[in-house]
């Protein structure tokens, strides 16, 4: 069956091109290669869980970047002062969660339409990071969290790694095991059906950005353990790379559809090309082409599908 | 944008001498989809004629309209164009021979202008792809002016009234195709000021020779525009006559109409009436009265909506099913939203089982026990969800808390609702979208039973599915009364209002014209009710023209 196939279609892409890696490249399977490809991939994989809930409710972020260095910038502020990594990683969190809030309130009471909303959000958020930072990063944090960057747990799993594993678990259970979830995927697939059906179709809306935003929040705390410092500059463009990441993995713009583990999938596939045409040598500018041209691909090959699954429908 | 050579000024100066051939006729066409839909169909549809075209839902309307249009090929049959044979294979064909189908706004766009709407796609240009915008306003004015319509053609459509985009688009399908105009139910969301005028500007093209094929189910309205009347039921043309009347009516009938059975005073409605309904085909009411002392589950007092309806009084009790009959524009389909919340009334009240219940919302609605099945089934159901989550959708709370999702619980619930509105398991775990539009409708009856409701509103509940799925639904609305809820149906198909209701209440323009009960539910009380042939909306001004 066709619906089968295109479930697959991220984890067979993402399969075959670690394969072609670890026969084309010496060096792919080294650990410390792997180990930093996770690493890198980790903050816009969190972001990315975040935004699989959002575009399946049939909703759009384009804040997250700005989102994730405001709050890895309050995160700094929190070292600073409690000097406790729980404290730095709580307020990381609920940092996001408050923005999310925003983008929630925007979309759900303003009636912003959420492209535009976060537009906006995503400018002001970046100019409060700036604001409040006066443009310089905030450094001179705890040294204990810097090195959880680089750490892990029972010095295996390293800590970036665990967050991601964490998150990805967290956005799962809410995606397939919650009345939240149900509601994503019912709200991204038809909005007056669950009016119909007596849901609080805004509450729901306005709620799943704030979860979102706690998704950011975390990424944006994991980014200041990265660079040791806040930095009001972190995470320009890292929407697009969130939001490709989801269309990859099965998800798409008008919503309904989409799922955690696609996502995960769609960001490790694009972190392997990004890694793949270093170690090949590849100039970055080709990157880029590549990375376009693999995510139009995707898309494409979905439609084309899409629309041969009408034609037999209509046929019938 | 071909622009076909009649010349209206030559053809309305031939009018009265020697007999025209008809704008266009069509000769014993056939056509069947699964079964046949249109029986050997012959009409003709004369210049500067208005042609009534009646007829209950499945008669044929629509899909004769689309033959004329070009829009569908008939099996068999001729059609001519001005007395040549014609055969049209696609809609610009059939545009470009002079004829044209107008549909209500949907083919105008809301943020251009008037002028740009009237000449979208045949725009005068200036080469080079460059736009000639004083061309352009000059050409829609003059369209305008010769439409007679008082519009400034730098307007732009969103800030226009519903009858004026009407007019404008009236004068879109004039202006491409100047031969024969199809008008499908014009005046459903007009006033009775726009209607006015709207029928200035028909009379004024079927001076100028224009022929017009007018689909509507308003006597009173057809009584004031219609040269002939044609009645089709089943398929198959029952009746056709032509008016008398009027003294210009008159002049025209002399000159084209062929024997018809004509009346001094106008058309015959009761007979009209009749031949829509056809033969008294005795009708099985599917349930049993409630007893007279069943409580009163729903009441609902002085409902008023601006623009829909005034001082609607309702009562329905439990078990009972109260039918809504009308016809399209009558507010049915807004009193129905009133009562589920989607839409705030601006006045009246509600109880539900003596309790104050007008909710001001649909999630305050469904937890006061009211269920709704909507006109458009795409508006309710999620496409890419299975049937199980789809039937369960009004009730995940019942299964779904904040931190856990009881899959079991959930396929419990649904596995009784879908089994018990006769959704085979086979299509349990398919998404919605692969399902076939019975299934879909019983899948909505699903919810409301996974859901239990006390009051259930329906909206055409069998709209589009075939007659085993029709049963099916009627046995379910059946079971519902008989476990006591109180159902509300809002149906255009008299024979279900018949079989299901207990009670039918006959809107008309937003009040409550009248109330049926019992066997005097028949179709020709409810279409008399719904639209008798008296002049209540005045004689047209464009009449006394010359």
């Amino acid at each position: 069956m066709s619906h089968w196939w295109k479930r697959l279609l991220p984890y067979t892409s993402l399969a075959l091109l670690f394969v072609v890696l670890a026969i084309s490249s010496p060096n792919f399977l080294r650990l410390e290669n792997l180990g930093a490809v996770l690493r890198q991939a980790t903050v816009v994989t969190i972001i990315a869980v975040g935004m699989t809930l959002v575009m399946i409710a049939g909703e759009i972020d384009l804040s997250v970047g700005s989102l994730a260095a405001l709050s890895g910038v309050y995160t700094a502020f929190a070292l600073q002062h409690w000097t406790s990594t729980a404290a730095g990683i709580a307020v990381g969190i609920g940092v996001g969660a408050l923005l999310g809030l925003i983008n929630g309130l925007l979309t759900t009471r303003f009636l912003v339409p959420s492209f535009i909303a976060t537009l906006g959000t995503m400018g002001i958020f970046r100019g409060w990071a700036l604001l409040v930072t006066h443009g310089v990063p905030v450094t001179n944090i705890p040294a204990a969290f810097g090195a959880l960057s680089d750490g892990a747990l029972f010095g295996v799993l390293p800590y970036p790694v665990l967050a991601l594993a964490i998150a990805a678990a967290v956005g799962y259970y809410l995606l397939e095991h919650t009345r939240l979830g149900r509601y994503c995927y019912a709200l991204g697939s038809n909005r007056s059906a669950c009016v119909q059906s007596g849901i609080p179709a805004r509450r729901y809306v306005l709620l799943i950005f704030v979860v979102a935003g706690a998704f950011t929040g975390l990424a944006g705390a994991v980014e200041t353990a990265r660079l040791i410092s806040g930095q009001p500059t972190a995470g320009i463009g890292l929407e697009l790379d969130a939001i490709a990441a989801v269309v990859i993995g099965g998800g798409t713009l008008t919503g309904g559809e989409g799922s955690i583990l696609g996502t995960i999938a769609g960001s490790f596939v694009m972190a392997l090309i990004h890694n793949g045409t270093d170690l090949l040598g590849i100039s970055p500018f080709v990157q880029e082409i590549i990375i376009g041209a693999v995510i139009v691909a995707v898309v494409g090959l979905d439609e084309l599908r899409r629309l041969r699954l009408r034609q037999a429908e209509a046929a019938l | 944008m071909p622009i076909p050579p009649t010349d209206p000024a030559a053809d309305s100066a031939a009018e009265p001498a020697a007999a025209v051939p008809p704008a266009v006729a069509i000769e014993g066409i056939w056509k069947s989809f699964a079964a046949p839909v249109l029986r050997g169909v012959s009409a003709e549809f004369r210049p500067g004629e208005i042609h009534a075209l009646l007829g209950m839902n499945g008669a044929g309307k629509s899909t004769l309209m689309k033959i004329i249009a070009g829009a569908l090929q008939p099996e068999r049959g001729v059609l001519q164009v001005n007395g040549q044979p014609a055969r049209f294979r696609h809609p610009r064909e059939a545009l470009a021979a002079g004829i044209a189908m107008v549909y209500q706004e949907l083919d105008l766009a809301p943020h251009l202008t008037v002028a740009a709407n009237l000449l979208l796609g045949a725009e005068p240009g200036r080469g080079w792809g460059r736009l000639d915008a004083a061309a352009e306003r000059r050409a829609a004015r003059d369209l305008l002016d010769e439409c007679g319509i008082t519009l400034d053609p730098a307007r732009r459509l969103r800030d226009l009234r519903t009858g004026q985009r009407q007019l404008v688009a009236i004068a879109k399908g004039f202006h491409r195709a100047r031969r024969l105009l199809i008008l499908d139910e014009p005046t459903s969301a007009l006033n009775a000021a726009e209607v006015r005028t709207l029928f200035q500007l028909l009379e004024r093209l079927r001076r100028g020779g224009l022929a017009i094929i007018y689909i509507s189910h308003r006597f009173e309205e057809l009584a004031q525009i219609a040269g002939r009347v044609t009645v089709l039921r089943n398929g198959e043309i029952v009746f056709s006559a032509a008016a008398g009347g009027e003294a210009a009516e008159a002049e025209r009938g002399a000159a084209h109409a062929p024997a018809g059975r004509q009346t001094a005073a106008g058309f015959d409605w009761p007979a009209i009436a009749a031949a829509m309904v056809g033969e008294k085909v005795a009708v099985t009411r599917h349930a049993a009265a409630p007893p007279a002392a069943a409580p009163v589950r729903y009441e609902l007092r002085g409902a008023a909506l601006r623009g829909h309806f005034s001082g609607l009084d309702l009562a329905i009790r439990a078990g009972e099913a109260v039918g809504l009959a009308g016809i399209a524009g009558d507010g049915r389909a807004a009193l129905a939203e009133c009562i589920f919340g989607l839409r705030r009334l601006d006045a009246g009240e509600a109880r539900l089982d003596g309790r104050p219940a007008l909710a001001r919302g649909s999630t305050e609605a469904v937890r006061q026990g009211l269920g709704f099945i909507p006109e458009d089934r795409a508006q309710a159901l999620c496409p890419q969800l299975p049937a199980t989550a789809n039937a369960t959708l009004a009730t995940v709370p019942a299964f779904a808390s904040w931190w856990r999702l009881r899959r079991r619980r959930e396929m419990a619930i649904a596995a009784d609702s879908l089994a018990a509105s006769g959704v085979e398991d086979r299509f349990w775990r398919l998404p919605s979208r692969s399902l076939s539009g019975g299934t879909q409708q019983k899948l909505l009856f699903a919810r409301w039973l996974a859901q239990p409701s006390r009051l259930l509103i329906l909206n055409e509940p069998t709209r589009g599915v075939d007659i085993r799925a029709r049963r099916d639904i009627h046995q379910q609305i059946a079971a519902r009364l008989r476990a006591g809820a109180a159902v509300l149906v809002v149906s255009s198909d008299l024979e279900e209002l018949m079989q299901l209701c207990h009670r039918v209440l006959v809107l008309r323009r937003g009040c409550v014209a009248q109330e049926l009960a019992g066997d005097a539910i028949t179709r020709e009380a409810m279409l008399l009710a719904a639209a008798p042939a008296g002049r209540a909306a005045g004689s047209p001004d464009a009449g006394g023209q010359p």
